[in-house]
């Protein structure tokens, strides 16, 4: 289980994290939820110890993270696969090399062994024949399927998945969803999503927490949170703005 | 006091920049020694500095000497001492020229290549992506491209000085006809072991010196197109200027 106790960050004086408290369950899939620049990457690139807070806890299984350094950090970080949002891919590696780095350089398999991996992950991830192809050879939904498979290739304990869908179409939307879903099904993982579409939040999440101006404002289901009388969830929902505002502000 | 103001700001960014770079430095140290030690990228890196320059080096190797003939040569026959050129080509090149224009050529080459990979493996998020696998950026990314410096630059200035010395021959010798059993004698006779080593050492110096300028300017890029350009055009420029300024210390030592 991920627990984030009273978690604070600023920027050059500008706050962006005001206290955060979030229990994500374990082996479920948790939406969060938030207007574009309200800080759902900056709290993901906490979770994941990419950053620091300036006070607060992050709890992953009972360890704060926010104190470990070193081997003891790295021991926490190995449970984690991130799919970022712009895939992240190495650019001077081939799409089977991108997948086979994580176990090249992080354990002792050979390579025939490796091979047989990265080669099942593909085909499920569809991308079978396209091994030899760069990134940039790619379209966006390609690239972030072979990021997903590079974030599955060690089996983590917790997937991350920031914007996972943003700027695909419908398709290939539904597509990256039913590899997400059937990611968590085969090993149980823990699922953390970072999105502001409301239409994947209803698809595929088990709970959902909204972020909103550095605190989290609601964490329900997501059958509950179209129902939610809370105005700022209600604003976001409709995507309602009065005077620049979203509704009811 | 805006003038003032100015100067005091300029100075507190000038200071910050340098404890950030002495930092960058020391992590480099630390994870220099700590395993593991990652020879294979350090020889992909090595040959990717080495021969992305190479042609370069060769180039410039080969009309730098080229130079020092003709101007050695005409120089020299007002004292009537042309026997002398192979002594003036030789010293020119493995004391001065060899070592700083192969750093130059090398920062302008693979430094700025260098300051542009890393600035973008940063703004796409792959430095992050490094990190999250628990795979060290500093040791991973960094290590190898300022232990390749070091290896490197000696190798291509050696390159450097040979074909230098080849071109000051041919001018000295075969155009404008100096006696090539004197131009050989005399640079044997002037051409000590401690210049060749003290070449060597500025060599290392300048490669450790343009690979950290250039991997810190692309680790600390800024955003967008724009902040790795930027990141790139400053690489080249401090690492020059850091070249010529060690040059002029490493010379007042190794005297």
């Amino acid at each position: 289980m991920i627990k984030i106790v009273d978690l604070w960050k600023s920027f050059n004086g500008q706050e962006v994290l005001r206290g955060i408290d979030l229990e994500i369950p374990k082996g479920k899939r948790t939406a969060i939820i938030g207007r574009s620049g309200g800080g759902k990457s900056v709290l993901l690139k906490h979770i994941i110890g990419l950053l620091k807070p300036d006070r607060g806890s992050i709890y992953i299984d009972g360890e704060d993270i926010t104190r470990l350094r070193g081997e003891r950090l790295n021991r926490i970080k190995r449970k984690f696969g991130v799919v970022f949002q712009g895939g992240a891919l190495f650019d001077s590696l081939t799409i089977y090399d991108n997948v086979a780095f994580p176990l090249r350089e992080l354990t002792d398999l050979d390579e025939e062994e490796i091979r047989e991996r990265v080669e099942r992950l593909l085909e499920e991830v569809s991308l079978s024949g396209m091994e030899g192809k760069y990134p940039d050879e790619i379209s966006g939904g390609m690239r972030k399927r072979v990021a997903i498979a590079r974030a599955m290739i060690m089996e983590p304990e917790i997937l991350v998945f920031d914007e996972p869908t943003t700027g695909l179409d419908p398709i290939t939307t539904k597509t990256i969803h039913a590899l997400m879903t059937g990611c968590s099904r085969k090993t149980n993982c823990t699922e953390v999503i970072v999105t502001h579409r409301i239409r994947e939040v209803l698809d595929i999440a088990h709970f959902v927490a909204m972020l909103h101006e550095g605190r989290i404002v609601e964490f329900t289901t997501p059958q509950e949170l179209i129902t939610s009388e809370n105005p700022i969830v209600r604003g976001f929902i409709t995507g309602k703005v009065k005077g620049g505002k979203l509704q009811d502000f | 006091m805006d003038l003032f103001a100015y100067i005091g700001r300029e100075a507190l960014v000038c200071v910050r920049e340098m404890g950030r770079m002495m930092i960058f430095f020391f992590s480099f140290l630390y994870h220099l020694f700590r395993r593991p030690l990652r020879i294979r990228r350090v020889i992909r890196e090595i040959y990717d500095i080495g021969v992305t320059s190479s042609s370069v080096i060769l180039l410039t190797g080969s009309f730098t000497g080229m130079v020092l003939g003709l101007q050695g040569y005409y120089t020299l026959r007002k004292f009537g001492s042309e026997s002398l050129l192979g002594s003036a080509v030789a010293l020119s090149l493995i004391r001065e020229l060899g070592p700083v224009l192969t750093a130059l050529m090398v920062t302008a080459r693979a430094g700025s290549a260098m300051a542009a990979e890393i600035g973008v493996m940063r703004i796409t998020e792959q430095i992050d992506a490094l990190d999250v696998m628990t795979l060290n950026p500093i040791k991973f990314l960094v290590v190898p491209k300022m232990v390749a410096g070091i290896i490197v630059l000696p190798l291509l200035a050696s390159v450097f000085n040979v074909i230098g010395i080849v071109g000051g021959y041919l001018i000295g010798v075969e155009l404008l006809g100096v006696n090539p059993g004197s131009f050989f004698h005399e640079m044997d006779a002037s051409v000590v072991f401690k210049d060749v080593y003290g070449g060597l050492i500025k060599s290392m110096v300048f490669g450790l010196v343009l690979t950290w300028v250039c991997c810190y300017k692309g680790y600390y890029t800024g955003h967008g197109a724009t902040g790795v350009s930027r990141a790139t055009t400053e690489a080249v420029v401090l690492s020059s200027v850091l070249i010529l300024a060690w040059d002029y210390f490493l010379t007042s030592v190794l005297l």
